[in-house]
């Protein structure tokens, strides 16, 4: 029985949402960074045949032979087409509704629609672009694929603000951060592993071909070359914080630590690699899983192991306490 | 929360989180069977077993057609945790890069590779190239490099001709950059020849 109070508590701890303000938040401004960063390329990348790189032709097809239920763009370019408009027209359609998406997300009116829109989107884009898609863009669907399933309104949102609504309810607020957590921990995990079994992580030779191939040569060669003793102690830092993260990050004295240097390893990616997407989903992330909130630590404490038949209780209790800060 | 909806969401994270794992364990097998990790004298025929369950229970093993595998293919797009997390592992490998050659009607050359507007485009690009590279069908090669030439075409309409050249390129070394060899080596591994013909109808030799 104490088990099962146990583990209730460490999957469903109840939460003040304000994680779900941050992720929201977070990807809003991803959301809007993607299309302000392709908006030159847009049709390059997303153009059919006679206008992409590729032609999304491609990307459509492939996605087609994983399940014909995996959105894709066509599913909104061919109804558009249809109704008159011509495929650049189409593409822009899909560039201004995912920026407007990204605007209302940041200030979190309409939520839950919102961020469903914005996500069936983004996996659109995503899936049509096929060969051209990369890490950023499976990690925001997954930000994106947990926004959605939240409980909403949280905190922070003009929806919460505006409207006599109150926020989700607590419990269920931590179970989905907890999931957050929990995947970020294989992630971290897997990469961190993987790193581990190749010897250029531990010789610092991944660490220099990584700086120095286009197009993540950001930093000019030769300053690469002045720091090169730092090279193999870079790289295993790196596979051991990724690979430590997922039993560290739990270890309260630790947590801020911890999290302070996977957020600084990820804004060194986005700027010394380029890859600010990347960079910008995996903070945001991180910060959502795991910035610890001083108000959710204080009611696990209160609400140490509860009757398993209380639940419904506590859950009421911490729903009225939570807001107002307990 | 009632106890049908607290055991439906025990049942959900159990299931999101084991297909997370077995995703990752699968694209971990599949490194350790192409002998890319440091995993001493790992034959392919072990990789495989070790990949048995995660890749049964992913459905890789089963048709393309068939209707668990779609559900998952489903699901797991749907999530974003279709592919693993192994981002520059287990070791950053040889780069590779696609250069057009553009021959005028009078006969004059010009070399140029695919081309974005932007660092984002060009992170794609790349990830694209690289993905070339690593493909073992020479169709699928064969058809993604002409459409990338037909892009170039596109920009560049007056040409007649259009030969792609398709390799690897090896950076300097630290060692070697700091001995003063600061050249990157491009090893040509296929060449394509492109009409127009063959560019708007497919094809490419």
């Amino acid at each position: 029985m104490r088990a099962g109070n146990r583990n209730f508590q460490f999957l469903f701890p109840a939460q003040t949402g304000h994680w779900l303000s941050f992720l929201r938040i977070g990807l809003g401004l991803q959301v809007l960074l993607y299309v302000l960063s392709l908006n030159r390329d847009w049709n390059l990348i997303f153009g059919g045949p006679p206008q992409g790189l590729l032609g999304r032709d491609v990307g459509d097809a492939m996605t087609f032979v994983q399940s014909p239920l995996i959105p894709r763009l066509a599913w909104i370019i061919s109804p558009l087409s249809k109704a008159g408009l011509n495929e650049s027209a189409a593409l822009a359609v899909v560039w201004w509704a995912l920026l407007v998406l990204g605007g209302l997300m940041l200030l979190g009116l309409f939520c839950r629609p919102v961020a469903l829109a914005t996500w069936f989107l983004q996996l659109a884009c995503a899936e049509s672009g096929g060969l051209l898609s990369y890490g950023a863009d499976n990690l925001t669907t997954i930000g994106l694929f947990y926004l959605i399933i939240a409980p909403w309104p949280d905190p922070w949102s003009l929806d919460r603000i505006l409207g006599p609504r109150p926020t989700g309810d607590p419990r269920a607020s931590g179970f989905h951060r907890r999931v957050l957590q929990l995947h970020l921990c294989l992630i971290y995990f897997f990469a961190g592993l993987t790193k581990c079994l190749g010897a250029g992580w531990w010789n610092g030779t991944n660490i220099w071909r990584s700086l120095t191939i286009p197009p993540f040569d950001v930093l000019p060669i030769h300053w690469m070359a002045s720091v090169g003793f730092l090279l193999p102690i870079a790289g295993i830092t790196i596979c051991l914080l990724e690979l430590t993260y997922p039993f560290l990050i739990w270890w309260r004295p630790l947590r801020k630590t911890v999290l302070v240097a996977i957020c600084a390893l990820h804004l060194g990616i986005a700027l010394i690699m380029g890859m600010v997407l990347f960079g910008t989903v995996m903070i945001t992330l991180n910060l959502a899983a795991f910035w610890p909130d001083r108000k959710n630590i204080e009611s696990e404490a209160t609400l140490e192991n509860p009757p398993l038949s209380q639940h419904t209780a506590k859950s009421l209790a911490a729903e009225k306490i939570a807001p107002a800060g307990i | 929360m009632t106890s049908f909806w607290y055991w439906v969401r025990i049942g959900w994270l159990f299931l999101h989180l084991l297909l997370i794992a077995l995703v990752c364990l699968h694209e971990m097998a599949w490194l350790v069977g192409k002998q890319l990790t440091t995993i001493p004298g790992v034959s392919s025929r072990f990789s495989k077993q070790f990949d048995n369950v995660p890749g049964t229970l992913i459905g890789t093993n089963l048709p393309s057609d068939d209707v668990f595998r779609k559900a998952l293919n489903t699901y797991t797009n749907l999530a974003g945790i279709e592919v693993g997390y192994g981002y520059f592992a287990p070791n950053v490998s040889e780069t590779h890069a696609l250069v057009f050659e553009l021959r005028y009607p009078d006969g004059h050359l010009e070399y140029e590779p695919p081309l974005v507007g932007s660092h984002e485009g060009e992170l794609r690009l790349t990830s694209l190239i690289e993905q070339i590279g690593r493909t073992e069908s020479n169709p699928w090669r064969n058809e993604l490099i002409r459409r990338l030439a037909r892009s170039t075409w596109r920009r560049h309409p007056q040409t007649v001709a259009i030969r792609g050249f398709f390799g690897s390129v090896t950076p300097p070394t630290f060692t070697a950059y700091k001995s003063g060899k600061n050249e990157r080596l491009f090893v040509c591994r296929y060449v394509y020849d492109f009409t127009l013909a063959l560019l708007k109808e497919g094809g490419g030799r």
